[in-house]
């Protein structure tokens, strides 16, 4: 499901990933951990096709990224890859379902309020569909966040931090919700994480930065 | 609104961009400003130049197929202001016998002025009975309120005059009796009995009335004349027509020039293109700092929403949409921009007719600032929508 080959990024002269090898196979929930600027994040941007690896192979779901030109990589954007961020980025003036919908908005959203609803529902936060982030908690906009992360059925879910912001009963609800999605919808998850207890509820950890 | 985002692509774009405009109501506020102020300048402009050629054109036409013959030290050819050497009722004569001529009056010019503002100086002509009686185009025939004077106390005004004199404070009504200063300082109380309006900006910027009264305003002998109006046969023979009166009145005592007040108008003419030219020139300097204005907004809005844009950008859309959404925001508010320009410009036009008479621009002009201001909003939007589609989200959410 996720291959990395030797991957490489530097940023000026500071080489964040070395000859980074990985595979995760379809179904696979996974925590990185490594200090801060270890690279969780570039990685997790690379694999999000958010970034370009300095040399190296990417392979996400059979879409060889290294090779695939810099406009197309929306499409792996949209069609492969959730992303869930530590600071939820909800845009506030609109209402969670609409939150939810926004990834749709480009190509028309037809038939999927309904969906958002249902996302919604099973995030937990079914009657609260119109509020908007502010009137929400922080574990609340973080599973509006994972909601939005869905809409689009993408096969692999990428969080960065997803429980960073949050107190611990709320990032407890949000792992939670991410080993659902894992068990219940075979999502293929990697979580970038400094909480020793949330990497300790995946299935598999990775260090960088060692 | 985003809740029939439904319905097809652009119009979940175009309501999200509605939503993004009313996020900001500052800022929504300051771009409307900057359009609308742009726009409505450009209206009220456009409504000057229009009020400056369509008297000019009036006047022209009003003018046409007449001649004026005046003595050579009359001041502007005798038209306006036109005292100078008294004419002798010869030269009406030897007028009337020239070829081509249809007909002629003696008129006298004078000056009013108000005994309670002596420097303010209101021209005046008086009309022999006999043109008050056959020519119509006459101040006497062109009545718009009230009625024309019946004897030598009694004057008219014109409806450009009672305008101005209303955007400088001092009212001219009907049934008013102000009071004018005499040349020997005495002074005469004249009933205002009516408001002419001849379509002749020269003419509707002066009072009438018998040439008997004229004649004691200007201190006249009887029978002498400021002016003579001359009216030809046909438009087109003005100027054999004015040949032929130099050649019979060259050895006139006073010597003589003859007039086509249409040629007075020309320098008149180059004016108004020049101010048509320079109204054009603000009109578009104005649409270029629209341009600016809202370019800046958008760019300072985009500024402030990289991280939303790096966010849409890493949940699948790709640069073109986003730049399509910045493009919307900008036609949106250019849109109301333009509704607020065109209010406003139609509005400013309305109240400033009320002493300029520049009436609100016609509509195929209306439509043309309203397509310039919605391109002005557009192509402000360009730059920061372009910007907006080339951010690139690793980086701007890795700065937090």
């Amino acid at each position: 499901m996720i291959r990395c080959e030797n991957l490489e990024k530097t940023y000026g002269s500071v080489n964040v990933l070395s000859d980074f090898n990985l595979s995760l196979p379809r179904g696979a929930f996974c925590a990185l951990v490594g200090p801060s600027g270890g690279g969780k994040t570039t990685l997790l941007n690379i694999l999000g096709a958010l970034d370009r690896p300095t040399a190296g192979r990417v392979v996400l779901d059979g879409t060889d990224l290294t090779a695939c030109p810099e406009k197309a990589l929306y499409r792996v954007r949209r069609d492969k890859v959730g992303f869930v961020f530590q600071l939820y980025h909800l845009i506030p003036a609109l209402k969670a379902w609409e939150n939810v919908l926004v990834p749709a908005v480009p190509w028309g959203s037809a038939g999927l309020k309904e969906r958002a609803g249902s996302l919604l529902s099973m995030v937990g936060l079914a009657g609260k569909e119109d509020r908007r982030p502010g009137q929400l908690s922080g574990g609340e906009q973080q599973r509006v966040a994972v909601a939005r992360a869905l809409l689009l059925d993408p096969p692999i879910i990428l969080a960065d931090e997803p429980t960073g912001n949050l107190d611990r009963a709320s990032g407890r609800k949000v792992m939670q919700l991410l080993r659902r999605l894992n068990q219940e919808l075979g999502k293929t998850i990697l979580v970038a994480t400094h909480d020793p207890g949330v990497a300790g509820g995946c299935q598999s950890v990775i260090e960088l930065g060692q | 609104m985003v809740r029939d985002v439904v319905l097809g692509r652009r119009r979940a774009l175009f309501l999200l961009a509605l939503k993004n405009v009313l996020r900001k109501k500052a800022v929504a506020c300051l771009a409307l400003l900057g359009v609308g102020l742009g726009s409505s300048l450009i209206i009220v402009l456009l409504s000057l130049s229009g009020s400056l050629n369509r008297n000019l054109d009036r006047t022209v036409s009003a003018l046409a197929g007449k001649l004026v013959v005046s003595p050579r030290d009359a001041l502007f050819g005798g038209i306006f202001f036109g005292s100078g050497t008294p004419l002798p009722p010869g030269d009406l004569a030897t007028v009337r016998e020239t070829k081509g001529v249809r007909n002629a009056y003696g008129r006298v010019s004078a000056s009013l002025h108000p005994a309670d503002f002596p420097d303010l100086v209101l021209p005046f002509t008086g009309y022999s009975p006999e043109e008050i009686q056959a020519a119509a185009g006459t101040p006497f025939a062109e009545v718009v309120r009230g009625r024309a004077p019946a004897n030598d106390k009694e004057i008219i005004v014109g409806r450009r005059l009672v305008d101005t004199l209303s955007f400088l404070g001092r009212k001219l009504a009907v049934g008013d009796t102000p009071s004018f200063q005499l040349p020997d300082g005495a002074t005469i109380d004249l009933r205002v009995t009516g408001v002419f309006q001849t379509g002749d900006e020269i003419t509707d910027t002066s009072v009438a009335g018998s040439i008997g009264l004229a004649r004691q305003l200007a201190s006249l002998p009887q029978n002498d004349y400021s002016s003579l109006a001359v009216r030809v046969e046909r438009p087109d023979e003005v100027l054999p027509v004015e040949q032929s009166l130099l050649a019979e009145m060259a050895k006139s005592d006073p010597p003589v020039q003859v007039v086509a007040p249409k040629n007075l108008l020309d320098p008149l003419a180059a004016s108004t293109k020049a101010v048509d030219r320079l109204l054009l020139a603000i009109s578009l300097l104005s649409a270029l700092g629209s341009t600016l204005f809202i370019s800046i907004i958008m760019s300072i809005t985009v500024v402030e929403r990289m991280k939303e844009f790096a966010v849409l950008k890493a949940v699948g859309w790709c640069g073109r949409h986003v730049t399509t959404l910045v493009l919307a925001e900008s036609l949106i508010l250019s849109l109301a921009g333009t509704a607020l320009g065109l209010a406003l410009g139609c509005g400013g036009a309305l109240v400033l007719g009320r002493w300029l008479k520049p009436g609100v621009p016609a509509w195929p002009q209306l439509v043309q600032v309203a397509v310039l201001a919605v391109l002005v909003g557009t192509v402000g939007g360009i730059f920061p929508a372009w910007r907006a589609g080339r951010v690139a989200p690793a980086l701007i959410l890795h700065q937090g």
